[in-house]
This record gives C-alpha cells, structure tokens and sequence, in this order.
C-alpha cells in the first residue's frame, strides 16, 4: 500500500528538458497544476543516465547513478514523475529492478554508500503523460480546454522506452499502452479537439536513442527522415512527441536532415505538455515555442 | 479402538535387482539385519525377486514359515507392487498383506555414491516397512457390475470413429455432439494432406454409418450438463437444446428446407467461420447428419414465417424448450476437439484489423467446392483473386506469448494450402514463411519435395509484423530471410496464418463436470504420455484426438481407435474390481457434519439422513480414491483409512525413530 | 600464395559465453531458435549492416572476440521492439547492451559515448545548460540553472564518486591517455 500522496509528485527533469527545451519544463508544470496534478521541485538531481548513451558503458554504473536520482524522491517522500521516455527507462526500470532483487540492491547501495545515499523501494516512478490519462482522466483533461484545437492534423510519436518492452511494463490498462496500436495519447490529443492522423510505421523509433545519435548521426537521422516522409505523406500539421529527446531529434533534426540529405518538411515539434499547454489557453511565449528551431506559426494560424 | 490383534509373522526378501541395489549395498548383511527386526521370522535375498524363481521363493516361503505378512524391499511399488501381491496371493496369502520397500529408487539409485549411508538408509526403509508389515489386515476386493453403455462426448471425427468402433461391438453408444450436425472441424476441410483426399468424401461415408448404426444413439444439438457417478457406473445428464424443430418420430424434419428460403434473418455461418451466410433456421452444410434443420433462438425472431411454410409437415416448434436427459453409461469417451487460438492477440499480424488476413481454416472454406465462395479464393477486401499469397507459419505456436508448443499440422496443412492454390489459379505464387518444415508422418517429408518442386516460395524466417497499404488493402510482410541474412518484405494480395489450435473453450467447464484433469498447456491431461495417451487417470474416462493434444488425422483415428478398446474392456469383463484402499466410517462415531463429504475432491462422500434430522457420512467405495483428506479431517475420528490406518502409520514413523535390531 | 581458409572453425568459440551474457542481462540468449523475427523487426537493419539475429547466433557461437570488436553492436537505437517481439522472450537489446559494456571493459567503445561520463562527471549532465538556454529559462520565468546539480552542485562530488568508483572515469582516462 503506497502511503505516497497521489496528486503530487517531485518533478524529474532529466537533461534536454530544462537545459534545451525549457518550455517542455514550463508547460508540463503548468499544465499538470492545472488538472491538479502538483509537480515538486526535486533538487539536486542529475542526468538519469541516459539508458543508450549512458547504458552502454557500464550497467552497474547506469543503475546506481538512476537510483540516486530516485533516492532523492524517496527522501521528498513522493512519487518521482518524468517527462521524458529515456528517463522513464532509467528511473522506472531500475526502482523496479532493485525492488525486486535484493542483491542487486544491495549490489548498488554499497556504491550509494559513497554518496551517501540509500535506496530503500519506497516510492513509484512515473510519466507524466501516463498520470495524466490514468490519474487525471480524459474527461478532466477534456473540460480543461479553453481553446480547442481546431481539427489540426496531429502525427503522434509515442517513442520506444515508455512502453517497451511491453512485458516489463504495468500499466492498469495494456490495450490503450500496447506496444504494437497504442490509443493512450490519440485519446489524449483528440480530447483537445485535434485530430490524430494515423501514418505508415506510426510507432516506429526516431533514431536517436542508444546513443547512435552521438556515434553515427547519419543513421538516427535516415530514421527520423523515414518517419517525417511517412508523417507527410498524410498531411500532419505538426508532431506531438511524450519525449524531449525524440523532440529534439525532429525539431533541430528537421534542420540537420535539410542539410545532410536535402529533405525538407517544415512541421513544427511539440511535446504534449506544450499542445495541452495551447488547448488550456497560454501562449506560444508561455510554453516556449519561439526557441524551437522549426518555427510553429504556420501550426498557430491553424489552431486560433 | 483397542487392536488386540497379534503382530503378523513377517517374512523380508531382499532383493538385488542385478547390481542396482546389490552393487551400492551389502545385501547379505541387510539381511542379517532384517532377521534381528521384531516380527521378522524368515529374510532371504535373491538376484531378481520379480522373476519366477523370486517369486517361488516368497510361495514356498509363505508355506514353510507359516508367513502372515511379506516384506519385498526392491524397487518401486510403482513397478512391482502388483507382481508380489500376486505372488503373496499364490502363496495364500490376502494380497493386502504385503508392503514394499523402495531400497531401489529411494536409496541405492540416489546414493549410489554413498554405500555407507545408502545401507543406513535402506536398512531404516526395512524397518519402517516390517513395523507396517506387522499390522496390515487383509482386505477385499469389491467388484461392481458395468452399465454395457458407452457415451462419447464429441462427434468429430475422433468421436465418429470411437463411436463406430464400440457400436460395432455391439456396445449401445451413446455419441453427443453440441453442434447440430456432426462431423467436427474435418468435414470443414476440403483435401487432407498428403494424399489430397477430399475431406468430405472420406468423411461422409463414417458419418451415415454413424447416422444409420442401430447401436449409436446420436444426440446431436447437446452437451453434457451433469456426469455423476463412477467406472460402470456414470449417470450422465445431457441437456438437449432448444433446436425448434424435430428430429425424429412423427412430423419428423425431411429436411427440404422450404423454411430457410423464407426465413428473414440471416446470420454468419459458423461452420464457414464467418465468411458466408446462414438463416436463423439452417443446416450448416449440405452434407450435415442428421439433415434435420436447426433454429438459433438468439436470432429467431418468431415471425412464424417457417411454420407456416411448413404447413402439414408441421415439423417446427417455436417453443421447444429442449429438455433434460439422464443416460447410463459405464465408460465414456471424450473427442471434443479444437478451435484456432485468438489470432487477433497478435497484434503484429493484422487479423481482425486488416481485411485481407484471414486464418488457415477459412482459407479452407474458400477454397473448398462446397464452400461460401464455390472454391474461389478471394480476397475478402474486393472479391478479386491474389497473384500472391503469403502463408505465415507458427502463427501463435512455439510462442511464449501465445501458446508454447508447437500446433503440429500447420506446416503440412500449409504445404497442401500452397499446392492448391497453385493447382486452381496457375499463376498464383504460393510465398511460405516458416521456421522449421515439420514433415514427421508418412509421406509427408516426400508431400514437402513435392510442393518444393511445384514451385512454392519457402523464406525461412518468422513473420516481424505486417503492414496494410491502405490504397489496395493489399499487406507488406516484413521478415528476416536467415538463409540470406537479410531483411525482406513483400507485398502479398492475401495472408494466411496459420494459426495455433487449442482445445475447444467448452472442454474446460465439461472437464470439471467429468473430474479430469489437463496440461499446464490446457489439453486434456492422459494418464502416461508415452504408454497411455488415450486414458485419463480418472477410471473409466478416454480421450481421442485433439482435445488430448495437437494431431492429424491419422493420430486421431489411431487414438480414437485405442480409446474405444479401452473403452470396452470393463464393459465385456462386465464388472468392475475396486481396489479396497477406501475410506471406512464408523458408523456409531460418526456425527454426521459433514466436513469429510466438503472436503473430498472426488465427490465420494455423501451424507444420509438417517431419520430425526441425524445424517451419517456414506463413502462410494468406487469413487473413493484412498487419498485420506476426510480421514485426517474428522473430528470424530470416525473414518479409518483401509491399509493406511492411523496405528499402522504410526508403527512406521515409530520404527523410523527407534532403531531395534543389531548389524 | 595458398588462398585463406574460409572455414569457421567451431572449437574457437568460448563455450560459456552465452552464460556470461545472460548474467550481464542478456537473459534467455541459450533458448534463441534464430527465428529473425528480430532482424525483421528492427528499423536500422533496414538501413544499415546490424543483423541482430545475426549477433545472437554468435554469441550463441561463443564469438566474443568478433562481437566485441565488431562495429555493428553501436548501430542499435535501443528501441527495443526485437525485445518486444521475441517469441522465446530473448532480449536481444540487452544482448547488445550486454556486449557493448564487455567492449567498454576492453577500451573498445566509441570515443562519444565516454565523452558523456566526461560531461555527467564535470557537471551532473550529460547535456549541460548554455547561456542561450539560460536567457530563454530566465525568458520563461524559470530560474536560470535548474534545480539540480547545476543549482545545486554540492550533489555532484556524489555523482563523481559513483563515476569512480565503478572504474568507468579510469577507463576513460586509459582511452584518452593511449591517443
């Protein structure tokens, strides 16, 4: 029985979030306080390792530096909630790992210890877009629009760690977060009166992860090329993505790909955070959309 | 209860089982050893104690010593507790006074590498079995007359040839079939592999046997609601459903079907999975047995449009309620069959979602002659032939995710699907997705060359996922050719995956009613995998065909045909030996609470009213199977368990404890 | 010149190399019945040399030395839906991450992926914060570092001592030193 309070969770921010796309930041808090989710500030957490970038090297490494970050939360006495589906991989997978394994756990307090830290099992890591659907409902989510969305045509990206592998996975409700039609997020676009548009591979990854965005660009990017063909090809508006890193992959990938390979697209990148941000009535300023590299206005015009 | 009864004189054969026992232990000194034991008055050992020289010795034994009980320390009672019962028998002995000891399995095969300990061991194992030996009381065995009935549950065709195979016994057989016709998932088929047989035509002519046999009585259109009772004995309660229509006697259906053609409901058929239509009053398929027509009161809308047509022959009731039927039958046979496993589950396929994928059955229907279509293939999207058909194998089989074992006739039938479609529409690239080629039977591996050499594609890898281009609804599977090392797709105009079979959903609730167990792989569960595939561990109860696991159909008959000899065998002894190892009440002890009667799991025990609200516990000798539950729950201590009484167990554990004897 | 052998010979593989992968991770790699349901699944095979049934089958063979200094282990983006898939429940991803480790242990990772230690080890992220970012944070009403390490950097000696302790800033420091 979780004695952890519902409604509030200390707020993980991970590393493209608050250090490349603030406005993922602004927007989630804002949003969620809205729909009377809380998000606390949790201090002094880094980066969750990145499970590709990070994983990679050393495993041992990788869960000892996830489960300091989630040592932090335990302390706050909070659930820890993430925006990001890399960080949901490191934080979920390994507070799950170490409940489970008590060898393992001890394995990694005695490197905790030089830290000072301790991990104990006591809270759950969470998505925020998975609170949102679980916890908040759509109907909620439905009755907080101001300024519905208009139709626009939205091309969703789930990405690959929120829901993969589908059998390491608990959610409540596995037909809406199956790995191979997953409806959670369509459910969530359309209740802000846009419209999903189903393409060809729809849950395809971008490329970035594994850390092959930083060791061979060309193919992350071939991958996302693949996916903003495929996107264009039924007319999408814009993108709505659950993680800053597949964010950045298209956004400034948009650009890298006009570069690299000629392809042009010019369809603006926005996390869910920052569509229920539009549908709740702030303003592009507000949810930090002018720093995106593919600019949103043609998305704007659509949407007032 | 004060047992003053004297202490048996106990006789112990030691045997050497070759060098199973002999090479760990010192056999000689064992019995030295026995022959210090309390109530031990004769030991002996000898090389094989199970041959016939073994056996004289414990006849000859029991002569000379006067021996009122035998100890045989050897192997398993598994192996060859009937063989010494027999010989202590012989000898005159009650063949309950006998015990094993298990030196064998339980000391010198597990300690082989400790002949010390091992001795230890198997000198307490004699001990404990002589301390029992001592008070074992002889028994009788009870016999009880057979019902000369069989029922088979389940007309498929393992049902049809079980029923048949008794039936020509001259055994009355009752056959069940809860679909309106019988025939099952074969009469479905168009060919059979390898010979290309058509389904129908070898079916058929077992089906009108059935339909005509003066000892089968077909009761089609019902399902079994109630079994009570035990081997010989099984009162069977089969609920006929509501069919609308008779079947037999006066105003009997002739089945012209004048009603179907103005019935305004029409429904899918079942039999073609879907894919073709029925009315609500119907036959499933020209060839049906009994041709009687049937009427689904879910749809019917009783608009009396049938009755009407059917004028004078008045052979349609709309308000048949159906109605109860209690049958005796002595043994019974279950042949309920398979279904496809939920291939939608899978979601990476498709099925369900994208038009063009369909299953290994209905690509059956299509293409058989007396199917939906009249033996077209066609693509369900727009009616138009594929160039390409793309066969998925292992489709929900070998899945850790579906189902774990292998489904055993999708290769070959999938084999037989491309040398058809390569036949009918010349032109057609049959393209097979595929893991392994099982082509285990006979003629199958030379059936697998010849579709090679027709010209089928074979890409051995398992299908990824497939994609439907929404444009021409055609699909792109994706995979990895292995043999290439390469990833490959193809755009394929239909899919046909093979699905995994599973037993029949209704096999679960009917297994209860029988009380038989099943795998954890959810088939019926037989009473040796290697030795007896075609019995359960329930006496008296059979399995035929796929409800006992995946097979074709030449399994199917064979094991249908063994069913039905074993099936027979209690019914031509015309009695049934009930082995004594029963639960006994006492009737003056007992108080009649009845928590024995809650607790058995065989259902043995009922409570009688023995006048002024006072019950006693009744123990059904033939269901009880000795497992002890109600003997170790009644309060009163008022059921001994016959050859496991409480003292003789505690004479063992005693023994066990207190080491007696020297050497 | 007589030409090479061509011929794989079997005895070279390491006959325990499949346990030492499943204890790193890679769990059920022994029951792989080399299906190529991964292969078919996985969106860089379609574009690139990674076979990821390919790699199973040598690490079924024993083939460390060919895995570890292959190239094609770096070309998966994780996205694990070979995992996902898998009908034996192999996890094919965890095989690869499994691998990619062993190689770290021999200094044969990517010079990028060591980078990051370097970065996590200065500042606590991988990708640290800029001034643009911290004019737009400021921007956004946010303040201008967030609340973690780069607020809070008493946090980070925490942080360098796990990166020590496990060996991993050691090795990089290795790599670095024989360029």
């Amino acid at each position: 029985m979780s004695t952890t309070p519902k409604m509030k969770s200390s707020f993980f921010l991970g590393c493209i979030a608050p250090n490349r796309y603030p406005g993922i930041e602004v927007a989630t808090i804002k949003t969620a306080k809205n729909l009377g989710l809380e998000l606390v500030e949790l201090k002094g957490a880094g980066c969750c390792p990145a499970p590709g970038a990070f994983g990679s090297m050393d495993l041992l490494t990788w869960e000892a530096l996830a489960a300091r970050n989630v040592c932090l939360s335990e302390q706050m006495g909070l659930n820890c909630s993430v925006v990001c589906n890399g960080c949901y991989k490191s934080l979920y997978d390994v507070n799950e790992k170490l409940k489970e394994n008590p060898e393992e756990k001890d394995k990694v307090n005695k490197i905790l210890k030089l830290a000072d830290m301790e991990f104990q099992g006591s809270i759950e890591v969470r998505h925020v877009a998975e609170q949102l659907y679980n916890d908040v409902g759509i109907k909620k989510i439905r009755d907080s629009v101001v300024q519905p969305l208009n139709g626009i045509k939205v091309g969703i990206h789930y990405g690959c760690h929120l829901l993969k592998p589908g059998r390491d996975r608990k959610f409540t409700n596995p037909e809406a977060f199956g790995t191979e039609t997953p409806r959670f997020l369509d459910e969530m676009v359309e209740a802000l009166g846009a419209k999903s548009i189903d393409y060809k591979d729809k849950t395809m990854c971008c490329g970035a992860g594994g850390g092959v965005r930083g060791y061979k660009i060309d193919f992350a990017l071939d991958m996302t090329n693949e996916k903003l063909r495929n996107m264009q090809a039924v007319g999408v508006d814009c993108i709505v993505d659950v993680c800053p890193f597949c964010h950045l992959q298209f956004d400034k990938g948009q650009a890298e790909i006009a570069e690299k390979f000629g392809d042009k697209y010019n369809i603006p990148v926005l996390h869910y955070g920052q569509l229920l941000g539009l549908a709740q009535g702030m303003s592009p300023d507000e949810l930090g959309l002018e720093a995106h590299v593919i600019k949103v206005d043609s998305l704007l015009d659509k949407i007032v | 209860m004060a047992n003053e009864k004297k202490p048996n004189r106990v006789g112990v054969f030691i045997c050497h089982c070759g060098t199973n026992i002999a090479g760990v232990i010192p056999v000689e000194k064992v019995v030295e050893y026995a022959k210090t034991l309390p109530n031990v008055v004769h030991a002996e050992n000898y090389t094989y104690m199970c041959s016939t020289p073994g056996q004289e010795k414990i006849r000859n034994a029991i002569k000379e010593q006067n021996l009122e009980a035998v100890v045989v320390a050897a192997c398993s009672p598994r192996l060859h507790e009937p063989t010494f019962r027999k010989a202590s028998a012989a000898g005159g002995l009650n063949p309950f006074v006998f015990e094993m000891a298990n030196i064998r399995e339980q000391s010198t095969w597990i300690h082989m590498n400790e002949p010390e300990r091992a001795t230890e061991k198997a000198k307490d194992i004699i001990r404990m079995s002589v301390a029992r030996a001592s008070m074992l009381e002889p028994l009788e065995s009870k016999s009880i007359p057979v019902e000369k009935a069989v029922m088979v549950i389940g007309a498929g065709v393992a049902g049809i040839q079980a029923a048949l195979e008794t039936a020509d016994s001259g055994i009355t057989t009752y056959l069940v079939e809860r679909d309106p016709s019988i025939g099952g998932n074969m009469s479905r088929l168009d060919k059979t592999f390898p010979t290309l047989d058509c389904s129908q035509c070898i079916l058929t002519p077992k089906m009108v046997d059935v339909e005509r046999h003066p000892n089968i009585k077909l009761m089609t259109y019902s399902e079994v609601e109630k079994v009570d009772g035990y081997i010989g004995n099984f009162t069977v309660t089969v609920k006929r459903k509501p069919r609308g229509v008779i079947v037999s006697g006066d105003n009997e259906c002739n089945g012209c079907g004048d009603c179907a053609a103005v019935c305004p409901v029409t429904k899918g058929n079942e039999f073609d999975l879907g894919l073709g239509p029925r009315k609500a009053i119907y036959v499933p398929f020209p060839q049906a047995v009994p041709l009687k027509y049937t009427i689904d009161f879910d749809s019917c809308i009783k608009c009396d449009l049938c009755v009407k047509k059917c004028g004078d022959k008045k052979s349609i009731n709309l308000e048949d309620k159906g109605e109860l039927v209690e049958v005796k039958v002595g043994t019974i046979i279950v042949a309920t069959g398979f279904d496809l496993y939920e291939i939608e589950k899978k979601e990476e396929w498709g099925y369900g979602v994208y038009d063009n994928v369909i299953t290994g059955l209905q690509f059956e229907r299509l293409i058989g002659a007396s199917g939906p279509t009249g033996g077209k293939v066609i693509r369900p999207s727009d009616g138009q032939k594929p160039h390409n058909i793309a066969f998925v194998l292992c489709a929900g089989s070998r899945d850790q995710d579906a189902n774990p074992y292998c489904s055993r006739v999708c290769c070959m039938y999938s084999l037989k699907h491309a040398h058809q479609i390569m036949e009918k529409v010349p032109g057609t690239v049959p393209y097979i997705f595929y893991m392994d080629i099982r082509a285990f039977g006979k003629a199958y591996e030379e059936f697998y060359y010849r579709i090679q050499d027709e010209g089928a594609k074979f890409i051995r890898g398992r299908v990824a996922y497939i994609e439907e281009n929404p444009a021409n609804k055609n699909l792109i599977v994706h995979a990895e050719d292995t043999l290439l090392g390469t990833p490959i797709s193809l755009d394929a105009e239909l899919v046909v995956l093979a699905s995994a079979i599973v037993p029949k959903a209704e096999t679960e609730p009917l297994r209860n009613k029988l009380t038989i167990s099943r795998s954890p792989d959810k088939f019926l569960l037989e009473a040796h995998p290697k030795l007896n595939p075609f019995s359960t561990s329930t006496d008296g109860i059979f399995l035929a065909g796929c409800c006992q696991g995946p097979k074709d159909i030449p399994d199917t008959v064979a094991q249908a045909a063994g069913a039905a000899a074993a099936a027979q065998i209690p019914i031509n002894q015309g009695k049934v030996s009930l082995e004594p190892i029963a639960a006994k009440v006492n009737d003056d002890l007992c108080s009649g609470c009845g928590v024995c009667g809650s607790l058995c799991p065989y259902k043995a025990i009922t409570l009688n009213e023995i006048g002024e609200g006072h019950r006693r516990a009744d123990v059904n000798d033939a269901m009880c199977k000795g497992c002890g539950t109600c003997g170790a729950a009644c309060p009163s201590k008022a059921i001994t368990m016959q050859h496991f009484k409480s003292d003789q167990i505690r004479a063992q554990i005693a023994a066990l404890f207190t080491p007696v004897g020297g050497v | 010149m007589a030409l090479e052998s061509q011929v794989l010979n079997l005895n070279k593989g390491l006959v325990n190399f499949t346990h030492e992968v499943e204890k790193n991770g890679g769990e059920n790699i022994s029951v792989c019945y080399q299906c190529g349901t991964c292969t078919g699944s996985c969106p860089m095979g379609r574009r690139n040399a990674l076979r990821t049934r390919k790699i199973m089958r040598m690490v079924a063979l024993g083939l460390k030395d060919d895995l570890l200094k292959s190239d094609e282990i770096w070309y998966c983006a994780t996205c694990y839906t070979c995992t996902d898939r898998c009908p034996r429940h192999v996890k094919p991803t965890d095989v690869i991450l499994a691998l990619r480790n062993m190689a770290t242990k021999q200094h044969l990772a990517p010079k990028n992926f060591l980078a990051n230690a370097g970065y996590i080890y200065q500042s606590g992220h991988a990708v640290p914060n800029n001034d643009a970012n911290r004019a737009l944070r400021v921007k956004l009403g946010l303040t201008k570092d967030p609340p973690t390490t780069h607020m809070y950097p008493e946090y980070l000696p925490g942080i360098q001592k796990i990166l020590d302790a496990t060996g991993l800033m050691k090795i990089k420091a290795e790599m670095e030193a024989k360029k």
